[in-house]
């Protein structure tokens, strides 16, 4: 997310907007907000109807093993407060571009909690999504 | 499972304001959307 908020100026360029999803509660949400900077619009999807919509599972299995424990330390030595795992952890995510008539043009499924698009293939579809006829 | 090529599930979410946002709203503005579903790590 980081990385993503520092290409916040590309992605206004390229006539993006970026919504970001979360389970979370309100409170959490904006405990989170604070702690990242992130300006982008947070939305509550507490009933994960949303998630589900998409196909984001939930798999206790593929949440809880060693890089996700490691990333954890990660965040914790970088600043980020330590609140409990809050929520349900077995939640997975993803990321999705949508064009603007509506239809998907890339989808990722987290297969764990670490696994992310790198932020370059994201603004590569985005570039191509601008620049396109 | 929805994949690239498909109809983008259309949703209206709340934000941490209490304010509906629509993912047609962002799209009738001329705009490419970026989901990004968080998972427990944020």
């Amino acid at each position: 997310m980081a990385q993503l908020r520092q290409q916040e100026d590309e992605l206004l360029k390229l006539n993006v907007s970026v919504l970001v999803v979360t389970f979370g509660s309100s409170p959490l949400a904006h405990a989170w907000l604070e702690e990242t900077g992130v300006s982008f619009p947070v939305l509550l999807d507490e009933e994960r109807q949303v998630y589900r919509a998409y196909g984001l599972e939930r798999s206790w299995l593929r949440s809880w093993n060693l890089r996700t424990t490691w990333r954890y330390v990660q965040l914790m030595r970088a600043g980020r407060r330590w609140r409990g795992v809050q929520g349900d952890s077995t939640q997975l995510g993803g990321d999705f571009i949508v064009d603007t008539t509506g239809i998907v043009r890339l989808a990722y499924r987290s297969h764990d909690p670490t696994d992310r698009p790198p932020v370059s293939a994201l603004l590569a579809r985005l570039q191509e999504l601008a620049t396109a006829p | 499972m929805i994949e690239a090529g498909d109809q983008a599930p259309r949703f209206s979410l709340p934000d941490v304001d209490g304010r509906a946002v629509s993912l047609d709203d962002t799209l009738q503005g001329g705009h490419n959307a970026l989901l990004v579903f968080l998972r427990h790590l944020g």
